[in-house]
């Protein structure tokens, strides 16, 4: 039954997604919510929170407040935050309850401005669609609000355009992709939004490429190069072979001089594995299939996602899910070889499906289940963990029985 | 203090609010989540009920928490969630795929539910969906019993908070008994009283024949019996909507009788306990061995300063109180609420330790908790050893219940444990599995 889920948790929501990418930029990010939202992104959507001096709130919506529609005391809860905590901007994210009361956000948002004088975001989010739609909102409201134009242009600037633990699990996995592009001879203008701050995005234009590595930041990236004509590459590198490509085709488009790759030859490919299914992200699901593909001869790989999908980044053969009925149907008309997802999707084939099931935790599915599993699939590490889930799962030892 | 985090000497808290609870924070400040926030949360005190089975109605995001701490604690398979739409809130139409969602959850169950908790959210709270007619008509067709619950914050600082009133839809599975068993119920908490506890042998002393608790009935048909008990022992305030309402419907009445500390607030509650089941309660020789123990220990830990929490399973203040009585020196409470009997010992704290500095978990100054340089020697609860970060903590969770001079005893027991033995903090918090 479409909007029955048997097995799957709830993913991260919208407003979440937004909290994750606005999370190191030191404002004040307030969902409106009775707490519940809330307690959602601090516990189970952001890896991030313990230890962390970060102001994410709720606004501690009461039904009395919303009956009565009163948003003043919103207001001078967050102009009360605005004082005590001096924070560089405010942003407020919608949750269920307000959408029901219609809450005007604009409104509120430009009377907290006159009053603070900060810059006041605001994300009509309200829980029914996922992380990846939020998440992609706030990627562009940094790009339209803070972005300014470069009086400079870095010749090898890059922007790296998507990044949140909810799609990379963790910071090492930014470090080790910062330290790739470093080495290939980039330098890393902004990373948005993982160990960068506001003043850093602002000045992104100065950069000459828009590393984009999750679908969140497509709209985005093609914002930039549409205001300031800074063109963009979507992909992750993980395997050998696409790692070299991917290195390649970013040395090529800023003009860096380096030793190309030799040139690839096709895997043998691995025994038995005539199909294969990746659940997950889109930009990390491709950048999956590219190493089976290249690093391992699998070459029948579809990508399945519940997230939204870019028409641009699509093969023929993927398809979007829309509910669990729609996995285990596709599970059940291609009896895959492989199938590639985060731990949780396999309770939802196990009982039908038997083959080989590799671990690819995605923290907008699992949450706080893998977060600390020490997940590494950027670069060679990304073979490694394949090759070792899909040629190990036949001695019986499976990656996703490990990582628990 | 050197930071700007916000608190009140102890001299200073009264609280601000209306009803049975009061808030340590003003009104006009943004909500803080802490990691160590949380409790059971909702969903996991539904499923108390033996057999049963919940339908989770909602926006995608709100069963978030709640279904991956059922991955995590094991009650998942017993969660199943119906997703709401914009048009659903428009149209109302969700009231009319939960029928067919119903059905679909009974045809495919592995086993047969015996019970099915239905669970709405603030959304509907606010479209004020009638459940009701649903629950009978589901009721009619499907053969098991149908309640409605509701897990909506957005009611939290009213009379019908929903922390009270799942334990009041929890209870309201019981079907009246014209049979009656000299037995008492605990009512508010999650776990049985832990059987170390004197409760056990000072009841059946005292001609009780049975001490019943949801958490130790392995199906619904035992979980009924509980309507068959001659009284109801609140120990939590949790319960306290519940066990009205079984007093009204079942004809059971309640004393409250809650879990603590302090020597004397036992052997009080003992005392009033007595009177509500008309026996002289003889628990002499249980305080002795406390006492016994009290001096032990603290030999043992010598003089700690100590960090008390709101997560704990107790009152944090009166859990302060007992634990400057037992000769430890309390630097700070982390408190969001007062309740009703929060308030003597708040009295007995003004009066004996004016230098207890009260904080709470939820002022947006605590996001610069690492600022506050907080120190303790030993923290309990998740909460107060989260901003005291260099504590040694004893969890004290929801997931067992010390009760009774015994009760005393455990904690000091843990308290000792925590130091040979200490733990990762994140590690144990996350763990437990709490959910806001």
């Amino acid at each position: 039954m479409k909007g029955l889920y048997k097995v799957l948790p709830p993913f991260t929501p919208d407003y979440s997604g937004v909290c994750s990418v606005l999370f190191e930029l030191g404002g004040i990010v307030v969902i409106h919510d009775a707490c519940g939202c809330t307690g959602n992104f601090t516990g189970y959507d952001e890896p991030r929170w313990y230890g962390s001096s970060s102001a994410v709130f709720s606004s501690e919506l009461r039904e009395v407040d919303a009956v009565l529609g009163d948003d003043k005391k919103l207001l001078g809860r967050l102009e009360n935050a605005a004082h005590i905590l001096g924070r560089s901007f405010v942003a407020i994210i919608g949750s269920p309850a307000p959408m029901v009361i219609g809450t005007d956000y604009e409104a509120l948002a430009h009377i907290l401005s006159q009053r603070t004088g900060l810059p006041v975001l605001t994300f009509d989010t309200n829980g029914m669609h996922y992380y990846d739609r939020g998440a992609s909102l706030a990627f562009m409201e940094l790009a339209r609000r803070f972005v300014k134009p470069a009086s400079i242009s870095i010749e090898t600037g890059v922007n790296i355009i998507g990044a949140t633990p909810l799609d990379l699990g963790n910071r090492q996995q930014v470090e080790k992709l910062i330290s790739l592009l470093s080495s290939a001879g980039c330098r890393i203008v902004s990373c948005w939004t993982m160990g960068s701050t506001l003043d850093d995005i602002a000045q992104s234009a100065q950069a000459r490429l828009n590393i984009v590595i999750s679908r969140t930041g497509l709209e985005a990236a093609r914002y930039l190069e549409s205001e300031y004509k800074i063109p963009y590459v979507a992909g992750i590198p993980i395997g050998s072979a696409p790692t070299r490509s991917f290195i390649d085709a970013i040395r090529l488009w800023l003009g860096i001089n380096g030793k190309p790759a030799a040139p690839h030859n096709a895997s043998e490919p691995v025994a038995g594995v005539h199909n294969a299914l990746i659940i997950g992200e889109q930009v990390t699901s491709n950048a999956v299939r590219d190493c089976l593909r290249l690093d391992m001869g699998i070459t029948n790989v579809t990508v399945a996602s519940f997230f939204g999908v870019d028409q641009a980044l699509l093969k023929e053969i993927d398809r979007y899910l829309d509910g669990e009925d729609d996995l285990t149907a596709l599970v059940k008309e291609h009896q895959y070889d492989v199938i590639i997802g985060d731990p949780l999707y396999r309770d939802l084939v196990a009982p039908f499906w038997e083959g080989c099931y590799v671990a690819f935790p995605h923290v907008a599915l699992s949450g706080r289940l893998y977060w600390n599993s020490g997940f590494d699939c950027i670069g060679e590490a990304g073979l490694a963990l394949l090759r070792e889930g899909i040629l190990s799962e036949s001695s019986g030892i499976s990656v996703a029985e490990r990582v628990k | 203090m050197s930071s700007n985090a916000f608190y009140l000497p102890i001299s200073e808290v009264g609280g601000v609010g209306s009803h049975w609870q009061r808030k340590v924070m003003p009104s006009n400040c943004l909500h803080y989540c802490p990691p160590s926030a949380g409790g059971w949360g909702i969903i996991r005190v539904g499923l108390l009920v033996p057999e049963s089975v919940m339908l989770f109605v909602s926006p995608a995001g709100c069963g978030r928490h709640g279904a991956i701490a059922g991955i995590q604690l094991g009650f998942k398979k017993r969660l199943f969630l119906l997703y709401l739409g914009e048009v659903d809130i428009v149209t109302g139409q969700h009231m009319e795929r939960i029928p067919q969602a119903v059905a679909d959850i009974l045809a495919t169950a592995q086993r047969r539910p015996k019970a099915l908790l239905i669970c709405a959210t603030c959304v509907d709270a606010l479209l004020g969906s009638d459940y009701d007619g649903l629950t009978r008509q589901l009721e009619a067709e499907h053969k098991i019993p149908v309640r409605i619950c509701h897990m909506d914050p957005i009611a939290m600082d009213g009379k019908t908070p929903p922390p009270l009133t799942v334990q009041e839809a929890v209870y309201s599975f019981l079907q009246p008994s014209r049979q009656k068993e000299p037995a008492v119920n605990i009512i508010g908490n999650f776990a049985p009283i832990d059987a170390e506890s004197e409760f056990y042998d000072v009841m059946a002393d005292a001609g009780i024949g049975a001490v019943r608790h949801i958490a130790a009935c392995s199906s619904l048909e035992e979980f009924q019996l509980m309507s068959r008990s001659t009284h109801n022992v609140l120990i939590k305030q949790g319960g306290r909507l519940a066990v009205r309402q079984m007093q009204e419907r079942l004809g059971i009445p309640f004393c409250f009788a809650p879990v603590a500390y302090g020597l004397e607030t036992i052997a009080q509650t003992y005392h009033t306990l007595g009177e509500f089941l008309g026996v002289e309660l003889c628990t002499e020789r249980y305080r002795e061995e406390a006492e016994e123990a009290i001096n032990s220990y603290q030999s043992a830990l010598g003089p700690l300063s100590v960090a008390v929490g709101s997560t704990a399973n107790a009152s944090p203040f009166e859990l302060a109180r007992a634990l400057t009585e037992y000769g430890f020196r309390v630097r700070y409470v982390f408190a969001d609420l007062i309740l009703d009997f929060d308030v003597e010992h708040v009295e007995w704290l003004k009066h004996h330790t004016p230098d207890v500095e009260v904080f709470t978990n939820v002022h947006p100054t605590m996001v610069d908790f690492l600022n506050c340089g907080l120190t303790a020697d030993l923290a309990v609860g998740f909460d107060a050893g989260y901003f005291c970060s260099g504590a040694k903590t004893v969890p004290l969770t929801l997931d067992s219940q010390p009760y009774g001079y015994r009760g005393v005893i455990s904690l000091l027991r843990e308290m000792l444990n925590a130091f040979e033995h200490p733990s990762n903090h994140r590690e144990q918090m996350y763990a437990s599995g709490m959910v806001i």
